[in-house]
């Protein structure tokens, strides 16, 4: 006869976890789970293990990687965000290589045929090769300010043709002579003058019409104006420059002192160079922007060289324009795109066609020519590049709008779609949810990171939202919302996509890792999980950890993730960490079930037993079951003798007897450890046995 | 006690089979969803369980539904050889065929 204990209960039984995280506590599609950590439950779907554990590659870098790439040698290369320039051997050795001019940009590009990595920085594009060669050198802004030769500068305004027709200086074929551009630092052995009359400065501003300099400009922002001194005076000299509507944009003063007679740059001091609208619109001599020149003498005989006599409006001047432009993200996100380099450049998108690693020439918006053209694709006023990615037909550009406040953030963000060949781009599709963070693409699928979930898009008028990653949710925290994913933050590893979330942030409930999605094969749902953290353990953002998180980045077996914390000394570290084929598994990892309560919350059930199967559990290794009635405080422990529910090495199951566990909620699940161990534990089945107790169903209020 | 085998939990146990009750639209949501299983005051043995969605089958979809409008339609300049056999024939917004250009066996 069978006994009590012997009757046969329910049994809410898992062999297999193929389905997953969900989101909810209760209901996910078959074969979820709540939540896990460091678990492969995808390899093969009927069983679970370990995966295995980040160590440190370097703690001791200078600054927080944000891109990295690889050389054919298998040598890798990544820049960080103050701008060092790092070395990864073949052995695995870190070594700082250099620093570009500025802060580093999240973007690093490697061309095999020039041999060089083409690397943004704030406002120029360094250079740093021949990468095989014996002696690479990075060349700090090597692709900097240059000189518009537009019709609209180096024109003036011709009445008889109503066009920008009569040359003020030889510019363009200066700039020829010059290789591709003129620069600061080459234009003065180029371009001459040839002008015979002059313009006396004045020591006030005019607007009439012969009192200023216009032009219509075609790069932007302005690095400095160089113009043509015929007489320097004795006082000193003021640049003013104005909008059409004559606000003063910027003024630079350059002391008698430091003038000479021929060609004397007048450079602006605003932060990041002084922003114009490019292509503007321009009517005789009504231009977008002109500039004044002043002497601080009055009577003075300081002049430059013009057109007319005693008018400015034909001064022989240049207009430099800064490379890049200063970005609120900081970002210059960079690939490589059929013939061109692409580089995120606030809201244009900058092509290169690597015509000239020296000095390339200015190539026109719209021209098609091959060059350097810094607004080959204007996109929507506001919006920065925050990724790029390419799919099978376009290069997918990412834009957000960031908010130079740290408590009052923007909320929106656009795709822009281009096929390489459009002088505009062929589409967009608007994210008024927020900022397209991290835009990756797997499959010709190209997903994105956009207020705390992933969402892809195939192809269609909508993006499709996949799933949250974290709640950004700061309802009851008290706190902004400033979650940042830079725009590395995803790869592939095993044909699975790897969710690096989230780069910064201060919402102390986000988990910092890699996550991952995706499926083994077509046969399984797609599913997410939590596979890597970090090795210095660190999961949560605190005030005093400014944890974040730089880059992740996947060769084959080789994982890397970038870092920065602080410590308890107050001293700001930053590292690299790696997973590859001599990892040992993870230190702890965890598994935990969905809540069940039998699809009738209402009613009281009653647990008998928790088992655990897995294959011996190797040396080193332990796994503690756990359970928690009614979302309490898990269980880890017998609650009269205190003996804790631990498996060791050469175990292949736990059971637990709950002591008459009431409940209307149960959850359950397992922690485990690693330590120094070579193979990593299997768990092959989970089963908690239930009473449904079907004789009591008074609906009454909740035990205590 | 087995959850019934409606539609929800056939898209369980054939997760990539869920496209023949597929009535997602990114528009209007998964219609069929509903959470499995819904109870009468017995208790399940399983969790709670919903339909897996195939985030593929849903981009299928939105390629199948993707259409250009005709105004959308750029005009360009080609050049090199193409090679016709039939013929083309322009309309225009009324229908009336207002120019044909190669062969036709009951035509040209």
């Amino acid at each position: 006869m069978t006994g009590f204990k012997n009757t046969s209960k329910d049994k809410i039984h898992l062999n297999s976890f193929i389905g997953g995280h969900s989101i909810d506590y209760k209901y996910g599609i078959a074969n979820s789970f709540y939540d896990s950590q460091s678990l492969d439950f995808r390899s093969k779907p009927s069983q679970m293990s370990v995966l295995p554990a980040a160590r440190n590659l370097s703690v001791t870098m200078s600054d927080l990687c944000t891109a990295m790439v690889q050389d054919p040698q298998g040598v890798r290369y990544a820049v960080g965000n103050q701008g060092y320039l790092y070395r990864i051997s073949t052995a695995g050795v870190v070594s700082n290589i250099g620093k570009l001019d500025s802060n580093g940009a999240a973007g690093i590009v490697y061309n095999q045929q020039s041999d060089q990595l083409y690397i943004p920085s704030q406002q120029t594009v360094s250079l740093y090769g021949q990468v095989s060669g014996a002696s690479p050198t990075l060349r700090t802004a090597n692709f900097g300010a240059s000189a518009s030769t537009a019709a609209g500068v180096v024109n003036i305004y011709n009445s008889t043709t109503a066009a920008y027709d009569n040359p003020r200086n030889n510019a363009v074929v200066a700039a020829a002579l010059a290789g591709g551009a003129l620069t600061p630092s080459n234009y003065s052995t180029y371009v001459t003058n040839t002008l015979t009359n002059t313009y006396v400065l004045p020591t006030t501003i005019s607007e009439a019409t012969s009192q200023f300099c216009p032009f219509v400009p075609d790069i932007e922002p302005f690095y400095s104006i160089a113009v043509y001194v015929t007489t320097k005076g004795t006082g000193n000299w003021t640049l003013t420059l104005h909008d059409s509507l004559n606000n003063s944009l910027a003024t630079v003063t350059v002391t008698n002192a430091n003038l000479v007679v021929g060609w004397n740059e007048f450079k602006f001091t605003t932060t990041g160079g002084v922003r114009a609208l490019v292509n503007s619109f321009a009517t005789g001599t009504s231009a977008g922007y002109h500039f004044h020149l002043t002497s601080s003498v009055a009577s003075d005989t300081a002049a430059v060289a013009t057109y007319a006599a005693a008018s400015l409006t034909g001064c022989n001047f240049l207009m430099f324009a800064y490379r890049l432009v200063k970005t609120n993200n900081g970002w210059h996100p960079a690939t490589i795109f059929g013939q061109f380099l692409c580089i995120g450049n606030g809201q244009y998108l900058s092509t290169y066609t690597f015509t000239n690693d020296s000095n390339p020439n200015n190539v026109a918006t719209g021209s098609g020519a091959s060059g350097w053209n810094r607004h080959a694709l204007l996109l929507d006023v506001g919006y920065e590049v925050c990724g790029l990615s390419v799919n099978n037909q376009y290069l997918v550009i990412a834009a957000e709008k960031r908010s130079s406040s740290t408590s009052k953030s923007f909320q929106d963000g656009y795709l822009y779609f281009w096929d390489g060949q459009n002088v505009n781009y062929n589409f967009k599709i608007e994210i008024p949810m927020g900022a397209p963070y991290s835009v990756y693409t797997i499959n010709n699928i190209t997903y994105f990171y956009c207020a705390g979930s992933l969402f892809a898009w195939g192809g269609g008028q909508q993006v499709i939202k996949v799933r949250y990653i974290g709640y950004q949710n700061t309802d009851y925290l008290g706190v902004t919302d400033t979650t940042i994913v830079n725009p590395n933050m995803m790869d592939i590893r095993y044909n699975l996509l790897m969710l690096g979330y989230p780069s910064t942030t201060t919402n102390v409930n986000l988990n910092y890792g890699v996550y991952s999605w995706g499926s083994v094969e077509l046969t399984y749902p797609n599913s997410f999980g939590y596979s890597y953290t970090l090795a210095s353990g660190l999961k949560n953002y605190s005030a005093s950890n400014n944890l974040q998180f730089g880059m992740v980045r996947n060769f084959v077996d080789t994982l890397y993730m970038s870092w920065q914390y602080t410590d308890s000394g107050g001293i700001t570290r930053y590292g690299i960490d790696i997973v590859d084929n001599t990892s040992t598994p993870a230190s702890t990892f965890s598994w935990t079930s969905l809540i069940y309560d039998g699809g009738v919350r209402y009613k009281r059930k009653k647990g008998l037993r928790y088992k655990i199967n897995f294959l011996p559990l190797p040396t080193n290794t332990t796994i503690t079951a756990f359970y928690s009635i009614d979302r309490k405080t898990n269980v880890t422990a017998d609650p009269v003798t205190g003996v804790a529910f631990t498996a060791t090495a050469g175990d292949t199951s736990i059971v637990i007897e709950l002591n008459n566990a009431r409940f209307y909620e149960l959850q359950w699940g397992f922690t485990g450890t690693c330590s120094s161990a070579t193979s990593a534990p299997t768990i092959t089945g989970i089963t908690m046995e239930v009473d449904a107790l079907e004789d009591e169903h008074v609906m009454r209020k909740d035990y205590a | 006690m087995q959850p019934a085998n409606n539609m929800n939990t056939l898209a369980q146990n054939m997760p990539n089979q869920s496209m023949m009750y597929q009535t997602y639209t990114p528009t209007f949501g998964n219609l069929n969803f509903m959470i499995q299983p819904s109870m009468s005051g017995e208790v399940s043995n399983t969790f709670g369980t919903i339909p897996y969605v195939s985030l593929e089958s849903l981009i299928y979809l939105q390629q199948m539904q993707a259409q250009t409008a005709p105004e959308k339609t750029l005009p360009g300049q080609n050049t090199g050889q193409q090679n016709v056999k039939g013929q083309y024939t322009v309309t225009d917004s009324t229908g009336n065929v207002r120019m044909v250009m190669g062969y036709s066996p009951d035509g040209f």
